[in-house]
Formats: structure tokens, C-alpha cells, sequence
């Protein structure tokens, strides 16, 4: 059956009007990808409303994950070239791909780069294939209290790693998503919250306009700043064999860096640029001579490619098997695969069990598509870099106006959009991560229906949560998870410490 | 302003909205209460969730206060003039030109979501929001950067040629109807 299912998604992709998708989103994701200041997430989310009313739902998932591993990838040219990675998640690329561009290596660098990111994205699909089905299993033995502390968990991870160093400050993120979500009709008793008699409050807060608002709006009002315009570097010779070479050379940072992003990816909320920066460590800490790293090691770029192109799959996995993304782009796909009739979760695998192999088949496609469109159109696609960003944003804005309101074909949605955006500003200003906060709107509904269920169950008592052994893990998880951020659990130590 | 600045800040500013949704939530629970739902239980109540997100708002920005004045003598009066700090910086900011440029963006946003859209045909309104935010960033812009070279002409051109493909992408291509 696994063949049947894999040959179907392969005949699916191959047909022209799918072909062409795909190589289209691709394209676009690449570009997008290499703009400074357009985000994987905002391609996805754009794209998400423009597929609304694509006709085959397989077409628009297609081209929903070509744009997501064409605008993860397509991050290393900025960061190549311009030394401003065009995604966060190619933030890691830049240490030594900038240099190498600096030392006439540009070309090789890209080559390098977009090899690794392939690569990544295929071993990942490898763990899509293998762990998806076994995590679905697993989660198949979730009840309520277990779905609403594996919310509370995704939101106190994603805080703690997105945060740098103030993890108060990402749970706070994810807390104030979590109440966006409790704006409008609740899904247990129907009773209207936060909603003020507005029938379109009511009817609650769409993920894609909070989403395009909190990552779009504020990288378009930062680019009305002043500011000098960045110099791109000359793009050389791929010169691909020592490319090759080099790659076959650090095969087993290549797999290393796979594992670490598909380990990364998984974590709920925490996305591509901490898979990248924790590859491009692991490199460093175990290779030989890394006084050249930072100085234009080509390894560097290997690693932090493979490590946050891996991070594709990994994020993808809990999104399949148990409704939870794994990052903010997997946020808006998850929410994209529900609008197009698709239910991730743990019954997956029962309901639609051809899913996971048809998103497996798409990812391969979509990055030996990405491969040969990032090498083969490198020459016209670099001179976008070129484009000023103050001409380009206006357009940006506008696309971002027609994405919000194509979800509900409702002007709400365009104001929702613009509110989120001013909040987005706000909090790039304080320097509170906005992960956290789309991850709380996704999981907001299903931790308080989840809660509210359990507790109607068992008729308001909390004691059944400490007869089932998965949640009292996630609980005990959890806790030690906010004492040691908080310094608590340091503070009780040396309290025990003293007393002995 | 300074990272501990804005973190007294945001904390006053989570400390006010985590209390209001406190208050908001027992409010629901009271109105829960009463027909047609009468749910007097308040594990089971609609407003329960909400009631402990509100609480933990509260008690996170009161942590990111205390964290923020971690280390200071007198606490409360660096606290009251961080505040103090914060407005002045908020004043101080209309005198500089990279914020009144973005002011005046997000205003010129503002209008074209809120008054334009649905006004005016999505074609001439996204034309002419064009053309008045690329006119805007043109002045706006420092000397010798590519926007500001940017001549009238060439912005009507970009600000025609770009509504027109959004209109035939999506009108046309995708078959949706755009505001």
C-alpha cells in the first residue's frame, strides 16, 4: 500500500499543471526567501490565501510546501552575498558565506549551500516517512489532559528557545496568543468571549491575518527607516565539482547537521534558525582546524544549510501527527492543510492515510526543483537583491491587505491583519519573539477545550490528570521547565544544600 | 531606550491588560451563570481559561518588573523614573525622522485598510496607495539611495504595473474577487 500511495503523489507531481505549480512556488519562495525582510512564514501565508481557491486541493499543497522549501533555501543568497541573511533561519550561513563571497567564492558558496539545504530537506523526508507514523501511534493515547499539557508544553518551549535569554518574556509571547484564541464563540458551550456584541469578533480571530500582521507588518514599516543600501557582492564560478567535493568530504556533518534540524524541527515552535545555528555549533565543536570558522569555512555553510533546510521535515512531523507545528511556518501550512480539507492530528493516519506519503513525495520534488531553479536561475534571480526595499514594500503591504482578506473574502480580516501588525511592531521593538505568540493562537482553542472537557469529565476534579502517566510526565516537564527558567529551581538547590 | 527601560514598560503595559482580562474573565463567569447556560461551576466555565491566563499575564509582568529593577537600591523610585524616562524618549521620538517616516507610513496604512479598502475599487485604490507611499518614501528617503532617484514617472509606471498584475493574478488566474 505505502508503494501505491508513494507512486500516486509521484504521478500527481509529475503532471503538468502540478509540475508547473511547483516549479512556480519554488521560484517564488526562492525569491521571497532572499529578500531580507520577507520571511518563509509571510511567503506561506501569502501563498495560503492565494491557493484558497485553487480547485485540486493537491495542487495548492504542492505549491504551499514548494514555496516553503524554496524560501528557507533561497535565505543563503542574501546571506552569501550581502551578508543579511534573507531569512532568519540563514542567519548561521552568513558567518562564513559572507566571507567566502568577500575572498571571490560567492559562487561556490551558493553552490555549497544550496547543495546542503537539498540535501537536508531529502534526509528529512526520511524522518517524515519513518517517525510520523509512530508518533501518531503514540499520540493515539492522548486524551484531553494530555492534548491540553502538550499545548502548555509547545508554549513553554518554543518561549524558553526563542526568547534568548529572557524565556519570561516568550511566554508571555505565547500567553498573549494563547487569549487571541479565546476571542469569539468558545467551542465547547458556544458562549461569546472578549467579543462586545461584534458578530465578527464573534465569529474569532483568523490565524493568517494575525500571522501576515506579526511577521509582515513590521519588516515593511522598518524599511521606511533610513538607511544605507547594502552592496552586493559579484556572484563567481559555482565551480561545481570542488563543490561536490567538499560536500562529499563532510558527509558525516551533513547527516549530524540532518538529525539536529529534524530534533529541532520537532520541538513545537521552534523554527529553522535555531536548527541552523545548532548544526553550525555542532560543526565547529567537532571538527579539526576551526580557527577558520566565521573566516569563510565552507563547512560552516554546509552544516547551518543542512541543519535549517532539516528543520522542514522535522517541523512538518508533529504537525502531521499530532496537530502541532513544529515551527511558525508549519504554523501557517498546518492551518493551510485544514483549509484544504485536510485534518492533521492522530487520526491521520487512519482518516487520509495517502497524506503523509503525498507530503513526503512533495518535499523530494520540491527541493531537487529548488537545487536545479537556485543554481540554474541564479544569475537573474541574485539582482533582486538589487531591488530597494522602499519601492518594493508598498507592493509587499498590498499583497499582504489581498492575503488577509482572501481567507473569509471579509474586510475584518484586512483590520485584524493591521492591528496584529501594530502589536508585530510593538513587539520587534521590545524584543519579545513572536513565535511563541502564533504558536498560542494555534494552540489556544485546543488547550481550553481540551481543559474544559477533562474537567467536565471528571466533574471538576484534577486527579485523574495524576492517574494517567503522560501527562503527569508532561506536568513534571513543565514545572521544571518554569522553575529553572525562572531561577527557581537554582534557588532550591542552594536552599537544600545549605540545610544539609 | 535602554533593554531594562522597556522591559519596565512592557511590563506596566502587560501588568494593565492582564488585569483587565482578569476582571473581564470573572465577568464572563458571572454572566455564564445565569440562563440560558447556567453553568455555576468554575472548572467547567467558559470564562475559567481566560481567568488563569489573565492571572499568569499579571503575574509574569510583575516578575519582568522585578527583573528589570533586579539589582537597584531603591526600586521603586528608579521604577518611577523609568517611567518618567520612557515618556520623555516617547516625546523626543516626534523630533526624529526615522520614526515620523514610519509614523507616517503606518498612518498612510492605516487609511488605505481601514477607509480605501472597500471604498474604493481595488484597482484605483491600490494605484493610487502606491503611488502616495513610493511619492512618500521618494522624500522621505536619504539622499543618493535608489528610491529617492526613483522619478515620478517611473514611480506611477511600478505603482500601475504592480496593481495590474495583483488584479490579473488573483482576479483573473485565481478567480477570486478582491475587495
Amino acid at each position: 500500500m505505502t508503494f501505491q500511495y508513494l507512486l500516486d503523489a509521484c504521478l500527481n507531481v509529475l503532471s503538468p499543471a502540478n509540475f508547473l505549480m511547483l516549479a512556480a512556488a519554488v521560484l517564488a519562495g526562492l525569491i521571497m526567501g532572499m529578500l531580507p525582510g520577507l520571511s518563509a512564514t509571510m511567503a506561506i501565508a501569502l501563498l495560503t490565501g492565494l491557493t484558497y481557491n485553487v480547485g485540486d486541493h493537491q495542487t495548492a499543497i504542492i505549491a504551499l510546501l514548494g514555496v516553503y522549501v524554496g524560501a528557507i533555501s533561497g535565505g543563503c543568497q542574501s546571506a552569501i552575498l550581502l551578508n543579511i541573511p534573507g531569512t532568519p533561519a540563514s542567519a548561521a550561513t552568513a558567518l562564513d558565506g559572507f566571507p567566502m563571497a568577500r575572498q571571490g567564492n560567492g559562487g561556490l558558496a551558493i553552490f555549497i549551500a544550496t547543495t546542503a539545504s537539498c540535501l537536508g530537506t531529502i534526509l528529512s523526508v526520511i524522518f517524515v516517512l519513518t517517525l510520523t507514523p509512530l508518533l501518531t501511534s503514540f499520540a493515539l493515547k492522548f486524551a484531553s489532559w494530555e492534548f491540553f499539557f502538550l499545548s502548555i508544553f509547545g508554549i513553554l518551549i518554543c518561549g524558553t528557545l526563542t526568547a534568548r535569554g529572557n524565556a519570561l518574556k516568550g511566554w508571555i509571547s505565547g500567553i498573549c496568543g494563547l487569549l487571541t484564541a479565546q476571542i469569539g464563540l468558545d467551542t465547547v458551550d458556544t458562549f461569546a468571549r472578549f467579543s462586545y456584541g461584534n458578530v465578527n469578533m464573534m465569529s474569532g480571530i483568523q490565524l493568517i491575518p494575525v500571522m501576515i500582521g506579526l511577521f509582515g507588518f513590521p519588516e515593511i514599516v522598518k524599511a521606511f527607516k533610513s538607511g544605507s543600501e547594502a552592496k552586493v557582492l559579484q556572484l563567481t564560478s559555482f565551480n561545481i565539482l570542488k563543490g561536490f567535493r567538499i560536500v562529499r568530504d563532510n558527509i558525516v556533518g551533513v547527516v549530524r547537521s540532518a538529525f539536529i534540524g529534524v530534533g529541532v524541527g520537532i520541538i513545537p515552535g521552534v523554527g529553522e534558525d535555531v536548527g541552523g545555528w545548532l548544526s553550525y555549533w555542532a560543526m565547529k565543536a567537532s571538527g579539526r582546524n576551526t580557527d577558520g570558522f566565521g573566516k569563510g569555512d565552507p563547512r560552516g555553510i554546509v552544516a547551518a544549510e543542512t541543519g535549517n533546510n532539516a528543520c522542514v521535515g522535522g517541523a512538518i512531523i508533529p504537525v502531521l501527527s499530532l496537530a502541532v507545528p513544529g515551527s511558525a511556518p508549519a504554523a501557517v501550512l498546518m492551518a493551510a492543510f485544514f483549509m484544504h480539507n485536510y485534518r492533521p492530528g492522530p487520526l491521520l493516519m487512519t482518516e487520509s492515510p495517502e497524506f503523509l506519503y503525498n507530503v513526503a513525495v512533495y518535499l523530494v520534488f520540491a527541493s531537487v526543483l529548488m537545487w536545479l531553479i537556485a543554481l540554474g536561475m541564479a544569475r537573474v534571480t541574485v539582482r533582486v537583491l538589487t531591488v530597494n526595499k522602499k519601492l518594493l514594500m508598498p507592493v509587499v503591504f498590498l499583497l499582504c491587505v489581498v492575503g488577509a482578506y482572501l481567507i473569509n473574502y471579509n474586510l475584518f480580516d484586512v483590520k485584524v491583519m493591521f492591528f496584529f501588525g501594530l502589536i508585530g511592531l510593538a513587539m520587534s521593538y521590545m524584543n519579545v519573539p513572536a513565535a511563541p505568540f502564533i504558536l498560542g493562537v494555534v494552540l489556544g482553542s485546543m488547550a481550553d477545550s481540551n481543559l474544559r472537557r477533562a474537567l467536565r469529565l471528571s466533574d471538576g476534579s484534577f486527579l485523574p490528570l495524576f492517574e494517567r502517566p503522560i501527562s503527569v510526565a508532561f506536568l513534571i516537564v513543565c514545572v521544571l521547565m518554569i522553575l529553572s527558567q525562572t531561577g527557581l529551581l537554582a534557588w532550591l538547590r542552594g536552599k537544600v544544600k545549605r540545610e544539609r | 531606550m535602554d533593554e531594562k527601560i522597556k522591559d519596565t514598560v512592557f511590563g506596566v503595559v502587560l501588568f494593565a491588560l492582564g488585569s483587565y482580562v482578569a476582571a473581564e474573565s470573572v465577568l464572563m463567569i458571572g454572566r455564564a451563570a445565569n440562563p440560558p447556560l447556567r453553568i455555576r461551576q468554575l472548572s467547567v466555565s467558559p470564562g475559567l481559561f481566560p481567568l488563569v491566563l489573565g492571572l499568569l499575564l499579571v503575574l509574569f509582568s510583575v516578575l519582568l518588573i522585578a527583573g528589570s529593577l533586579k539589582g537597584n537600591e531603591k526600586p521603586l523610585s528608579v521604577f518611577a523614573d523609568r517611567l518618567k524616562t520612557s515618556f520623555s524618549a516617547m516625546r523626543a521620538a516626534f523630533g526624529n525622522n526615522d520614526f515620523l517616516s514610519m509614523l507616517i507610513g503606518v498612518v498612510m496604512m492605516f487609511v488605505y485598510c481601514f477607509f480605501v479598502v472597500g471604498n474604493i475599487p481595488f484597482w484605483g485604490g491600490a494605484v493610487g496607495f502606491l503611488v502616495a507611499m513610493m511619492v512618500f518614501l521618494r522624500f522621505a528617503g536619504p539622499a543618493g539611495c535608489s528610491a529617492r532617484a526613483a522619478n515620478l514617472g517611473v514611480i506611477v509606471l511600478t505603482a500601475l504595473v504592480s496593481a495590474s498584475l495583483v488584479v490579473f493574478l488573483f482576479e483573473k488566474i485565481f478567480k477570486t474577487v478582491l475587495p
